[in-house]
């Protein structure tokens, strides 16, 4: 019972985990790129709405648009700065340290505008319920239900519609589609806004479970989600959903094991194990063979 | 004074880590372990200083080689990793050695005083050049002695065949493999070589600092010591001490009077250079002593 139990709350905490995935794995899907800047262009989106939050005292149902608006403005603003001056092969790392580059300044901007170490974040009243002996957090449940959603939603978008066949044909070679008459460039641009509005669901959801927010959220962002990516499948936007339910459930039950400490390190390890043994992820196999970007020199 | 030396201090670490990073883009393998290697470094070389009571060029010696051992080690399992995986798989191992000094405890009692690494608390007591009087200048012209040496090395390295196969590798691997290169000798070579000089800047650095912890070595630090080569240009060894004099002399000392608007500002002119000059500082005409003149050559 108790395993069950250990493993129904890794698994809801590894929803928070997909969802951040998800946003990463759009972008890498799209432009084989890394954007490092993402869990800090977050981490200012929620500053920025918990600023004007503060200013106007208005109520959650205005606050979550708000969180959405700054999360892809930030998110443009990384595109538009680091991304798009080097959409050429050779940019791939120029444009890797320049989001570092600009991952410095987010964070600066937003401890500017939360001065604070810690801040409360308006969390969802949802409370707990039990089944049987298995305990359930409610926000947690929502966290799963939504990613789950959201990953079915851009699922379809990918592979059922007709944005869906620009952004694949975009993200198989930009030149040729920018031959067919793609606007590659807008392309990527609405790509880095739906990711910026996924993370700013993901964050929301992620900070109302947790009901504050500290510096170290973009660091965590970026590091979680890009470690449940991986594990899951680069740029396959399933495999990014069960990556992070994946890595949820691994850390719970090596934390449980070995202790605390030992959560982080597990983690990292399986990550290492992962891309030695797979290299493109557990269920990026396929894609990553037909993957150019394996042979491309970086 | 004592502040003047202390920014040579450090420009002289980074430019190690830099170059260590530079050893391996040269090869086209952008690795995020050098952190790994410095903090590697920076524990062997003070335990065996403080604890063991060895000479410090036997201790930084013994660090180097040590670093270098788990690089070699890197090195394989690197060969079948490329890209941004490569990043990736580096970025995993950095964390995991991290989080390793993060649990290290190894407390011995030595004269009436308990040394040696203190988990979270860090590493205290490694005094040898106070121990020793050493005069701070003495200290810095050391590190710039150790620097000078492998600038010159690796700048020997670039006029010699080895330099030639090294930047062959990096170009293109399918012909160079052609031509009779052997990948995984370079490859792995290359890596051991950077994890040698990481090595050596993480002795000095826990020596001169005397005072080392977990939060010395994170991903930003790895992140710097690529930024550095990529935003030199890997032309020769002194795009890389450009790069370093650059930001850590001129953006983070030269704006230290902007406090805490200075992040907002440095991040904002890494990406001006990046996006003028994607090639790298080295290709500014005026650091260009080269005979050939022609605009775009590099």
């Amino acid at each position: 019972m108790e395993y069950i139990q250990i493993s129904i709350d890794g698994i809801l905490y590894g929803s928070s985990y997909s969802l951040i995935a998800l946003g990463f794995s759009l972008v890498f899907g799209v432009m084989r790129r890394i954007n490092l800047a993402y869990g800090s262009s977050l981490l200012l989106g929620i500053a920025a709405a918990l600023w004007v939050e503060n200013k106007l005292n208005f109520s959650i149902i205005f606050f979550i648009p708000t969180v959405l608006i700054f999360c892809s403005l930030s998110n443009l603003y990384v595109e538009r700065v680091c991304f798009a001056p080097h959409n050429t092969k050779a940019g791939v790392v120029v444009s890797m340290i320049s989001s570092f580059a600009i991952w410095m300044q987010l964070d600066e901007i937003s401890a500017q505008l939360l001065p604070d170490r810690t801040h409360s974040f308006p969390s969802l009243e949802v409370s707990t319920f039990e089944f049987g002996e298995l305990f359930f957090r409610g926000d947690q449940i929502l966290n799963i239900f939504i990613a789950f959603i959201i990953s079915a939603i851009l699922f379809l978008a990918v592979y059922k519609t007709k944005y869906g066949i620009i952004l694949r044909a975009v993200s198989n070679s930009a030149d040729t589609a920018k031959l067919m008459g793609c606007n590659t460039n807008l392309v990527n641009s609405l790509t880095f806004i739906v990711a910026g509005v996924i993370g700013g669901i993901a964050a929301f959801l992620v900070l109302s479970t947790e009901s504050q927010v500290t510096p170290l959220f973009g660091f965590w962002c970026t590091l979680k989600g890009l470690v449940a990516m991986m594990i899951g499948g680069l740029g396959s936007l399933v495999g990014a959903f069960w990556g992070g339910l994946l890595l949820g459930l691994l850390e719970a039950h090596l934390s449980y094991q070995f202790g605390p400490v030992f959560r982080e390190i597990t983690t990292f390890s399986i990550l290492l194990i992962v891309l030695i043994i797979r290299p493109g992820g557990l269920m990026g196999v396929n894609i990553y063979k037909d993957l150019k970007s394996r042979d491309e020199r970086i | 004074m004592e502040f003047y030396l202390g920014i040579l201090q450090t420009i002289g670490f980074h430019t190690l880590l830099g170059l260590s990073a530079y050893l391996l883009l040269l090869t086209g393998q952008l690795s995020m372990a050098q952190v790994g290697f410095f903090a590697i470094g920076a524990y062997a070389s003070g335990i065996l200083t403080v604890i063991y009571g060895l000479h410090i060029f036997l201790a930084l010696g013994v660090g180097a080689v040590t670093a270098s051992f788990f690089a070699f080690l890197v090195g394989f399992p690197a060969l079948r990793i490329k890209g941004l995986m490569l990043v990736i798989a580096t970025i995993a191992f950095s964390e995991i050695v991290r989080l390793y000094f993060f649990n290290l405890r190894w407390r011995i009692e030595k004269g009436g005083v308990e040394v040696g690494p203190d988990g979270a608390q860090g590493f205290r007591e490694i005094r040898y050049f106070a121990a020793n009087g050493w005069e701070p200048y003495q200290i810095v012209s050391f590190i710039w002695i150790v620097v000078i040496l492998v600038i010159a090395a690796l700048w020997w390295l670039d006029r010699v065949k080895v330099g030639s196969v090294l930047r062959a590798v990096g170009e293109d691997e399918l012909a160079a493999q052609s031509s009779g290169v052997n990948l995984t000798i370079v490859k792995v070579s290359a890596m051991t070589g950077g994890g040698f000089i990481a090595g050596i800047a993480g002795g000095l650095y826990a020596h001169s600092t005397t005072y080392v912890d977990h939060n010395s070595f994170t991903i930003l630090l790895a992140t710097f010591a690529v930024a550095y080569p990529i935003l030199g240009g890997l032309k020769n060894v002194f795009g890389t001490l450009f790069a370093v004099v650059f930001i850590q002399g001129i953006l983070i000392e030269g704006l230290r009077f902007l406090g805490d608007y200075r992040n907002l500002l440095f991040g904002l002119l890494i990406i001006i250079v990046m996006n003028f000059y994607p090639k790298g500082l080295i290709n500014i005409p005026i650091f260009n002593f080269s005979r050939r003149t022609k605009k775009g050559d590099t």
